[in-house]
């Protein structure tokens, strides 16, 4: 009687329903809180104090200390600097070649889906057997690219790993991640419909501005969900500059040279390396306000240059 | 969904083919793909090339392309220095457990935003979608440092309970892939007194094989390839694959032993290759439902 007054639709299909839904989504919502929200505010309150892994019965409690400390940290400067640099070579050049190869690969030409399996098969290649293929590629002494060029210029010894890491990292990136954004831009080309470009094409223009004025407009929602991933992936970049790290191995943080210490490398090592987790927690937070600014900057820009059927990233309903 | 097999015939095609210069424009666009096929290929077959050269071979100045004599002796060496059937071993039930929990939990909260209505979904969903681009490690470093306080960490319970809670991609992708059934199908089970759980378990479920084999292989390729969280959460006596592949080769003075990293990589990179060109197509499939639909 109680549970009628107080909902009185408690019973209806709809109450059900709703009952339901969140009986669905009770796996991922309590995942969500504890394993998502959860550890990411104990970040932020670690943030705030001078943790170092062993002294959380008595934490002092430091204000925003670690945040001012990141703005004045050299070694902080130079990784964001570092991770600029990465990402504004290799967010375009990684959009811009899959663009192209999936364009290719929409094209008559023979041997496509070989061509599509070869551009692919990088992406599936686990990380540890990639970067140990790049380093016996861009070795100083021995590897293949300084014997090849070796082959028209004698006695080229570049050391790519070494004097050029951004580059050689920007090539494994580019290698690694062109199928996954290749295989998402043919889909996208394959939805354009044919009749409007067969429709230009009687109207006499030239494929240049059928891809300009076109299929590139059309293009523009899975544009900007790449340009987003690349720009996310492409800041907290860690992992693969680390295992690139000529002495490489089971103690991670230690053995990065300074070329390699992009942002999250230097959180990194800030915790596990140095065991300052106060100030890595603040990194962390900032590198999760920033992402969470461009990303929203990215959308808010969209409406500018982003062309909306109904393939809306955001469903509105 | 477009299917990726239908050749692009009329479109871009048809607006190349001024009859006479086709074939000249279609040799010079081959030849130009090609030689980047190439260039993509190379990294692969240099893998391979260097897992049979002696690791004197490998480390030669000037740079010697072929080994003299193909040392097959390697991958029998690189399988048996270390304890790789073990690390194999632990990899592949992480792997699967991971998989197998994650592809029942998300395609269970899949279900649950595509076939319902309730207040707050809307904003739940967004929640799941911004998810997507959250970066990774902002949530898993914190997320160790917690673990560990409450001595979750050094063992498999991370995998389990990331399996469990659903991976915000692949209840994306089951969403969208639930939301396409007809009405008719629930209503007619619910008139039957069948419940939610059974309409999902024996009706929805049942018809989403392929999408579930697709979720199924990309987490088992993500568990199998992650290096960070394997190295982060795992005790030293639960070396997996990724985790041996990293730095277990070297000889005296600490030195990599390249020619058997190289082998040992062979092998570890094999499975997920034969499995790619077997299921390429539902692959492929999924992934341009998650990264495009909406």
């Amino acid at each position: 009687m109680l549970r009628i007054i107080a909902f009185p639709n408690w019973q209806s299909r709809s109450a059900r329903e709703a009952r339901w839904f969140y009986v669905f989504v009770a796996p991922w919502l309590v995942g969500f809180i504890f394993l998502t929200v959860i550890p990411l505010a104990f970040g932020l309150y670690l943030s705030l104090t001078n943790y170092n892994g062993v002294n959380i019965n008595d934490l002092k409690f430091v204000g925003m200390a670690n945040y001012e400390r990141a703005f004045s940290d050299s070694n902080v400067l130079n990784s964001i600097q570092r991770t600029l640099y990465y990402t504004l070579i290799s967010v375009p050049t990684g959009i811009a070649v899959s663009l192209l190869i999936a364009f290719w690969m929409t094209l008559d030409i023979p041997f496509k889906g070989l061509f599509r399996v070869i551009f692919y098969i990088p992406y599936i290649i686990p990380l540890v057997a990639t970067t140990w293929i790049w380093k016996l590629l861009f070795e100083k002494n021995f590897g293949l690219v300084n014997g090849v060029v070796s082959a028209f210029s004698p006695g080229t010894a570049l050391g790519w790993l070494i004097d050029y890491p951004t580059e050689t990292l920007t090539l494994l990136v580019l290698w690694l991640g062109t199928g996954g954004g290749m295989i998402i831009f043919i889909a996208g080309l394959q939805g354009i419909p044919k009749d409007l470009l067969e429709a230009a094409r009687v109207d006499g223009t030239n494929p240049w501005q059928q891809f300009s004025k076109i299929t590139l407009p059309l293009l523009t929602p899975v544009l900007l969900f790449q340009l987003l991933l690349g720009f996310i992936r492409a800041l907290q970049i860690m992992i693969e500059p680390m295992l690139l790290s000529p002495s490489a191995n089971g103690t991670l943080g230690v053995a990065v040279p300074a070329a390699n210490r992009f942002f999250m490398v230097t959180a990194y090592r800030e915790m596990f390396s140095f065991n300052r987790f106060g100030y890595g927690s603040a990194l962390i937070w900032l590198m999760f306000g920033t992402s969470v600014l461009l990303a929203l900057g990215i959308l808010w820009s969209s409406r500018w240059w982003v062309f909306y059927d109904d393939n809306r990233i955001f469903p509105t309903d | 969904m477009t299917s990726l097999n239908k050749p692009f015939d009329r479109g871009f095609a048809s607006a190349l083919a001024t009859p006479r210069r086709l074939n000249t424009q279609r040799m010079a666009l081959l030849t130009i793909i090609a030689t980047l096929a190439l260039l993509f290929f190379i990294p692969l077959v240099w893998l391979v090339i260097s897992s049979l050269k002696s690791d004197g071979e490998v480390t030669v100045y000037p740079l010697q392309i072929l080994p003299r004599v193909p040392r097959w002796d390697n991958y029998i060496q690189a399988v048996t220095v270390v304890d790789y059937w073990g690390a194999m071993l632990r990899s592949v039930l992480l792997a699967t457990g991971y998989a197998t929990l994650t592809v029942v939990s998300s395609a269970f909260v899949g279900f649950g935003f595509a076939r319902h209505r309730a207040p707050g979904r809307n904003f739940l969903f967004f929640v799941v979608v911004s998810m997507l681009i959250l970066p990774h490690l902002v949530v898993v470093l914190p997320q160790f440092v917690l673990y560990s306080r409450y001595g979750l960490a050094n063992s498999y319970l991370p995998w389990v309970l990331w399996g469990m809670t659903g991976a915000p991609i692949h209840i994306f992708l089951f969403r969208q892939f639930f939301a396409a059934f007809p009405r008719e199908l629930e209503d007619a089970a619910e008139i039957d007194g069948c419940g939610r759980l059974r309409i999902f378990w024996q009706i929805f479920l049942p018809n989403a094989i392929t999408p579930m084999l697709a979720v199924f292989i990309f987490s088992f390729n993500w568990v199998w390839g992650d290096f960070l969280t394997q190295a982060l959460f795992l005790a030293p006596d639960q070396t997996t694959l990724a985790m041996l592949l990293a730095a277990a080769y070297r000889n005296p003075q600490g030195l990599p032993l390249y020619s058997l990293t190289m082998a040992g990589a062979v092998v570890y990179i094999l499975p997920l290759i034969i499995v790619f060109l077997i299921a390429q197509r539902y692959f492929m499939e999924a992934i341009v439902t998650t990264g495009l639909k909406g």
